[in-house]
């Protein structure tokens, strides 16, 4: 009997769960520590927030899942490691405290055979001064944010309406944010708000992002085919924001967020400030706040974590500078190299460096977006790092599992507009995530498996997406036949 | 109008403005239906192949 232990209920946590006790024996025991009560799918996130969709609609409480389908819930924030054990346990065990309303506070240490570290972000909204929702900007990266965001957006447009006229800005918070996906489709959104409301004409629409260039998204941009050319997401992009007449601040770095004022620095050096009415600014990321202690208890989370607090993989962290990035710098186990029984899935793993070209202000300031490993990815990862699990328990000594960032593909369908009728959205494919150049020497991507269109059959696909995956999460039947 | 950038804007003005044709294609039903279904080909051939190994 074996006992899998997983930090975190997100996509890849929740999807790692579900796969593991379909697959492991019933002896066996799988166990969910996650400090939150409910499953989030942080996509629709952006529909709430602009008051397109309830709440509701977007989340569930994890514990019937979990109890339906016989996996251990600790509802508990997990606070430190014990790769080796210690006084009382010869096993590894985590330490975690309990969030459940009525035991909060109180610490429990949990066995382990197997660890899956799937911990998500730390919104790190104190990387920028005032920044966030319990400061002087909005954000739409958890169901409540995304909430208070349609109240204020409400509000708003019920000034545009009284004949006002308000600049309206939305991005990311800081020159090392990922996501820009999401702040471009709220972005859209917004502009499809506006227009509904019939007040587009009163509001400016900013995109103020870290992005060298539009289209970049993190992932250094595409290039795919389109109508008999080979066409760049930059292009594509900045046709789509001349279209919506919606501008763009690029390479900027927030250094603060005052009430209805922005300070940013861009990538020349030069320093600006925007006024705004309305600020929707994504934070940067970190990882959980998890030590780690070895058996006598000395700190070592500096040798199983990055300073940013994402576990160390099997990823080569020694690259160096951008000439000498290489696809195979990239984890494809995503075991951590100090223990072969701790793993790390979705955002918490840590990425030997960006896939954007990094970039650095003539003040030293990095302004880079971060690579982005959310949603499919990480479903792909957590799958891949559970059957690995699975064959060591069954002890059949196959090869640990892969699913590399450099051959695994990724569909993005990035929403720019909530309606059956009328909404659109951009559908993306990119094959691999990561480019890899040695392999497509001419754009680092396959161009047949990657793709960017505009329309309303995207919005339907988003939609579908939507219902699949909280089906799929609900652990319904035939649940892992939808592929993640 | 004054924009927060104006490299930025000036490289958005220089990018192709889609037609009105293309802006009909991109909500005429019959069509998007037809592009519902390529987009999902494509995503399935992604899925399939980048299957992790």
């Amino acid at each position: 009997m074996a006992r899998l232990v997983i930090l975190g209920a997100g996509v890849a946590g929740h999807t790692a769960a579900l796969h593991a006790r379909r697959m492991l024996g019933s002896s066996d025991e799988v166990l969910v520590v996650s400090p939150n009560s409910n499953w989030n799918w942080i996509p629709s996130n952006i529909w709430v927030g602009v008051g397109k969709m309830p709440v509701e609609k977007v989340i569930f409480p994890l514990a019937p899942v979990y109890r339906k389908k016989k996996i251990g819930f600790h509802q508990a924030l997990a606070l430190s490691i014990h790769p080796e054990g210690g006084e009382k346990h010869q096993r590894g065990y985590v330490v975690a405290k309990s969030t459940q309303p009525g035991s909060e506070d109180r610490e429990e240490e949990i066995e382990y055979d197997f660890l899956i570290n799937a911990t998500g972000p730390k919104l790190n909204f104190a990387a920028t001064e005032g920044l966030g929702p319990d400061s002087n900007s909005l954000s739409v990266c958890t169901a409540a944010h995304a909430t208070e965001t349609a109240k204020q957006l409400q509000a708003a447009i019920a000034r545009l309406q009284a004949g006002e006229n308000l600049r309206f800005i939305v991005g990311v918070g800081h020159g090392t944010c990922t996501c820009e996906g999401a702040a471009f489709e709220y972005t859209f959104n917004l502009d499809f708000a506006l227009r509904e409301a019939g007040v587009r004409d009163k509001a400016e629409v900013v995109y103020l992002t870290n992005e060298a260039q539009l289209g970049d998204f993190g992932v250094g941009g595409l290039v795919f085919t389109q109508q008999g050319y080979q066409t760049t997401s930059k292009i594509w992009t900045e046709s789509f924001f001349r279209e919506r007449d919606i501008h763009a601040v690029l390479g900027a770095h927030c250094t603060k967020v005052e009430p209805g004022m922005v300070h940013y620095e861009q990538l020349d050096g030069t320093t600006h400030d925007l006024s705004f009415d309305f600020a929707m600014l994504l934070p940067p990321f970190r990882g959980a706040d998890l030590k780690a202690y070895d058996r006598e208890g000395q700190d070592i989370s500096d040798k199983i974590f990055n300073p940013a607090g994402f576990l160390k993989v099997d990823a080569n962290y020694q690259a160096g500078a951008y000439e000498n990035w290489r696809a195979a710098d990239w984890p494809k186990t995503y075991q951590s190299p100090l223990y072969d029984n701790l793993f790390a899935a979705g955002i918490a793993f840590a990425p030997p460096h960006q896939i954007s070209q990094p970039r650095t202000s003539p003040n030293g300031t990095v302004i880079t977006p971060a690579p982005p490993r959310t949603g499919m990815p990480s479903g792909m990862i957590a799958k891949a790092v559970v059957e690995t699990i699975v064959d060591r328990v069954k002890g059949n000594g196959k090869p640990a599992h892969e699913a590399p960032m450099t051959r695994i593909g990724a569909a993005c369908v990035a929403s720019a507009g909530m309606s059956f009728l009328g909404g659109s959205a951009a559908s993306m494919t990119m094959n691999p995530i990561v480019p890899d150049w040695e392999a497509f020497p001419t754009t680092g991507r396959d161009l047949k498996g990657t793709s960017g269109e505009i329309g309303l059959a995207g919005h339907w696909m988003k939609h579908l997406l939507h219902v699949l995956f909280l089906y799929k999460a609900k652990a319904h039947p035939l649940w892992w036949v939808i592929p993640e | 109008m004054s924009v927060p950038d104006p490299v930025a804007q000036q490289s958005i003005l220089a990018s192709p403005l889609p037609t009105k044709a293309t802006l009909k294609h991109r909500r005429n039903l019959f069509y998007q239906v037809i592009r519902l279904a390529a987009i999902n080909i494509k995503m399935f051939r992604v899925i399939a192949t980048g299957r992790h190994l």
